[in-house]
């Protein structure tokens, strides 16, 4: 490991050509997965990420120059490399200042690491898991358990002085298979996420509950029936429906999209974008989430940061350079896959805070809509989708028959201007990952039961 | 560019007697990445990482990875075997010297060979993208914002083993990726494009610009959409976009696994005449090259579907055994997006397209009359069930009548299941284009497609 000495002395070459800003990220990441079927583990493997990124900025250009050649010497050569990327040649820049250790709690304490658990134990799991999944039904064609944990180190050092680590720990249980029976065949796949380490899996009837709405999703979706095109109230169920949040508002208010204008939230902010049942809240520091850390990326501690407050536009998501580019701080959103990437900032855990209506209501009032129970996945933009797992016909105020192939679209802002209803009982859920420039973070998207007045959908004409 | 392999050949010669066989992939990657940005470098990015990976058999095989180059080799070879001995199932075959891959490869077929990008190649980097950018602000004034990023990409893999493969290859590729948000009216539009050749020089700055140009005017007005079955043109964009989901059903893992709609149909015909897909080693556009796999079999173009007959599998060693047909070359790690480092010994494609046809889009609408020009297709990991084949998937298009545009629609969804899609197209474009999957596994490629019966909501 490199002396504070020495990283000082990495920084100062980095800031050598005038940049103002300089920082490193090293990171030293452990993962182990376990695939099964049944009683057969069919691949077993360990991987070990390790490297480093010298990130440099002057105003709003940057430059990254990321290796996993991390001796002293290395890591002088690719500061030098990155100081001379940037775009402005200046005599010399700004020195680094000495550096300070800061330390911030952890959300997500670890009982038991997974480095300290035998393979054996992570064999027998997915054994278990696997043989068990595979019995929910008997029109199980295969099933498959894959077990997965992560044990990232990190440490951020930069030119501001602040010296900074993070220890974050996450285990994942995937099961995934075919299903088939008269009235046809489909696949699917969907994971036990938990920001813990192996004690995630003491209590077996949490990833049982997930195997079996699965698959039970799944069959129930071989019995859907197409909808009709036209427009209809919808009611999205507690939890992780909340993915249209993360859809609809998350990605358009991250600063990338802001300030490349590619959202219609841009010149939004102290504006009604939404109805006034709508408080949005990306918070990093909720203890037990997977979207939690101690720390984003940038080391700057994670918060809570209210997005929308009573349907008024009240931030952005921002890391420092995103926030550079806006005129504004950093909001503890700096955030990446792994030291492959620049910091960019991105959601953390995203919830839509609970309101006051009754949710048998929601249901009881329509005649005629759609209830959506759980959401596979979705695309963010200008304008967004998303996949709809388990949707319900609502007929006279009951929820009746599946609907097959069903996919939501439209809007943002158009959308959430039209939530009418917002439950009583905020429903957290286990996290998944999302995709976006700096690579696949862990995040969580939830909110309680919901109802949009009216939304178009394509269906059968 | 040099991945040294020199300690782990030792050790795969010398391997503890419960190991009985071995393999090291060293990989060496190398990125420049230049951003401009509204007039300015916004960014600029240089990377080198090298992974190695390992897989070890004793009875089973087991798999470790590393990017810590300083860990001894025995370590990590004895991680991958201690793996192994918690495993059931068969062990994975390793090529031997007569059958895998021995030699250096240091150029493509057409002797385009890798140089060090230093301060010169980044110069000409930037210039290239300023210029674009000047170009794109010139010919399409409502242009408020825009982001033109030229990437060079540069990959060595070196794989040894102990049965005396011993293979090494360097090459690299460039992409170019314009987005741009436009006002037109009272909106604001999204528009992008993206090329990928194999020398900068090759890059066609006036058919990208044009590009986007088409893509954002494609968009404007949109006015209401009657929902119904339509016949469409599939603009390339479009159909790439479903390629990175529909090229899993010509995969002899799914194929193997029932996961493919298209398992059980082996030497069926399962498209059009019209239809042929391969999967190419090279491809002299755009620069994506894969002499050999991750496990050293020889990269063997395949013809997947040959005038709409399902006639060819992409493999890896274990199911080319298994299917007892020859290897193609498909051994990959990185299937889908995932977290962490790519570990899956799957099957992947390296430059996989439908072939094209004779017929400029323009001449695909002209034959369509009246239809619908699907330019946009999104969410392409959700959107297709590989196993059922059902597909529903949010896109915008181009009303056409007497095969000119009339108006534009946004927020639609096509839906169907890929068997008859793939029965209902009638024509092939001229227009292929190719892009590269977000991890760099693999190129993926369409040209614009004329297809009937295909229902369209909206």
């Amino acid at each position: 490991m490199l002396s504070q000495l020495q990283m000082q002395a990495i920084l100062d070459m980095a800031l050598s050509k005038g940049g103002d800003f300089a920082e490193l990220f090293f990171e030293d990441t452990h993962e182990n997965s376990v695939i099964g079927k049944s009683a057969d583990i069919k691949k077993i493997s360990s991987v070990h990420i390790y490297g480093a990124g010298i990130y440099v900025l002057s105003g709003t250009s940057s430059a990254y120059v990321y290796t996993n050649q991390l001796s002293y010497a290395n890591l002088i050569k690719a500061a030098k490399k990155a100081a001379a990327l940037l775009p402005i040649l200046k005599k010399a820049g700004k020195q680094s200042v000495q550096l300070c250790m800061e330390q911030y709690p952890t959300p997500n304490p670890i009982q038991m690491k997974p480095s300290t658990v035998s393979m054996k134990e992570k064999v027998e799991l997915v054994k278990e898991s696997s043989t068990m999944a595979g019995g929910l039904s008997p029109y199980i064609q295969s099933m498959e358990a894959t077990y997965f944990d992560k044990e990232q180190q990190i440490i951020v050092v930069n030119s501001e002085g602040l010296l900074t680590t993070d220890h974050r720990v996450s285990s994942r249980l995937r099961f995934s298979g075919v299903v088939e029976n008269h009235l046809g065949v489909d696949s699917f796949w969907g994971d036990y996420t938990r920001a813990a380490g192996f004690e995630a899996y003491h209590n077996p009837e949490l990833y049982r509950n997930v195997a079996r709405e699965l698959v039970n999703s799944t069959l129930i979706g071989l019995e859907g029936k197409s909808i009709k095109s036209g427009v209809y109230p919808v009611v999205m169920e507690a939890g992780a429906c909340g993915t249209l949040w993360h859809e609809a508002c998350g990605h358009p208010l991250e600063s990338v999209a802001i300030s490349e204008n590619s959202s219609e939230f841009v010149g939004m902010l102290g504006k009604r974008v939404a109805s006034d049942k709508v408080t949005l809240v990306d918070d990093g520091t909720i203890q037990g989430m997977y979207g939690s850390a101690a720390i984003d990326d940038e080391g700057a501690q994670t918060r809570k940061n209210i997005l929308i407050e009573d349907g008024i536009l009240k931030g952005y998501l921002c890391d420092r350079l995103g926030g550079r580019r806006l005129g504004m701080e950093s909001t503890g959103n700096g955030r990446r896959q792994s030291y492959a990437y620049a910091p960019v900032a991105r959601m953390t855990n995203t919830y839509l805070a609970a309101g006051n209506d009754e949710e048998d209501e929601m249901i009881g009032s329509i005649d005629r809509g759609i209830f959506v129970k759980s959401i596979g996945g979705g695309y963010g933009g200008r304008e967004f989708s998303l996949e709809v797992q388990e949707g319900y016909f609502i007929e006279h105020g009951k929820i009746t028959s599946p609907i097959k192939g069903l996919t939501l679209t439209g809007k943002g802002m158009d959308v959430i201007t039209k939530i009418d209803r917002v439950g009583k009982n905020l429903v957290p859920e286990g996290g998944s990952f999302c995709g976006a420039s700096s690579g696949l973070c862990s995040v969580t998207s939830y909110q309680p039961r919901i109802r949009i007045s009216e939304m178009q959908i394509g269906g059968e004409c | 560019m040099l991945i040294n392999l020199q300690e782990y050949k030792k050790k795969l010669n010398k391997l503890p007697a419960e190991v009985k066989e071995a393999e090291a992939e060293g990989r060496l990657e190398d990125k420049v990445k230049v951003v401009v940005r509204d007039g300015s470098i916004g960014g600029v990015e240089s990377s080198e990482v090298a992974t190695i990976a390992v897989r070890a058999t004793g009875e089973r095989t087991g798999y470790a990875f590393t990017q810590d180059l300083s860990e001894n080799p025995m370590d990590l070879i004895r991680m991958a075997y201690e793996n192994s001995c918690y495993m059931n199932g068969e062990k994975q075959p390793l090529h031997s010297s007569e059958t895998g891959f021995c030699g250096a490869i240091t150029s493509t077929p057409r002797g385009t060979s890798v140089q060090e990008i230093n301060g010169d190649g980044i110069t000409k980097m930037k210039e290239l993208a300023f210029s674009i950018e000047e170009l794109l602000h010139t010919q399409i004034p409502m242009v408020s914002n825009s982001e033109i990023i030229v990437e060079a990409v540069t990959t060595a893999s070196h794989v040894v083993n102990s049965k005396g493969v011993d293979g090494y290859y360097e090459s690299r590729y460039y992409t170019v990726e314009i987005t741009a948000v436009a006002t037109m009216g009272e909106h604001n539009y999204n528009g992008r494009s993206f090329q990928m050749v194999e020398c900068l020089e090759e890059l066609k700055e006036n058919t990208i610009i044009e590009e986007v140009e088409q893509s954002l005017l494609n968009q404007f007005n949109p006015g209401e959409f009657t929902s119904g079955v339509y016949e469409a043109v599939l603009d390339k964009y479009a159909v790439c976009n479903m390629m990175i989901t529909l090229w899993k059903v010509f995969s002899a893992k799914h194929h193997l696994e029932a996961t493919s709609i298209f398992s059980g149909a082996y030497g069926s015909k399962i498209a059009s005449e019209t239809v042929t897909i391969v999967d190419q080693a090279y491809d002299e556009k755009s620069g994506y090259y894969r002499p050999f796999d991750y496990e050293g079999s020889y990269g063997n173009d395949v013809t997947l579907v040959r005038k709409g007959q399902f006639v060819g599998l992409m493999h890896n060693y274990k199911t080319a055994m298994e299917c007892n047909e020859e290897v193609t070359g498909n051994a990959g790690r990185a299937e889908s997006l995932i977290a962490g480092m790519p570990s899956d010994y799957t099957v992947v494609p390296r430059n996989i397209r439908i072939c094209p046809g004779n017929r400029s889009v323009e001449e695909l609408l002209t034959m369509m009359g009246d239809g619908v020009y699907i330019t946009e297709t999104y969410d392409q990991f959700h959107s297709i069930n590989q196993t059922s084949g059902e597909f529903s998937i949010p896109c915008k298009g181009v009303i056409i009548k007497n095969g000119k545009k009339e108006m534009a629609a946004n927020a639609l969804t096509i839906s169907g299941n890929i068997k008859e899609l793939f029965q209902h197209i009638v024509e092939i474009g001229n227009d292929l284009h190719t892009e590269i999957f977000f991890t760099g596994a693999y190129a993926y490629g369409s040209p614009s497609l004329y297809v009937t019966d295909l229902q369209i909501t909206g």
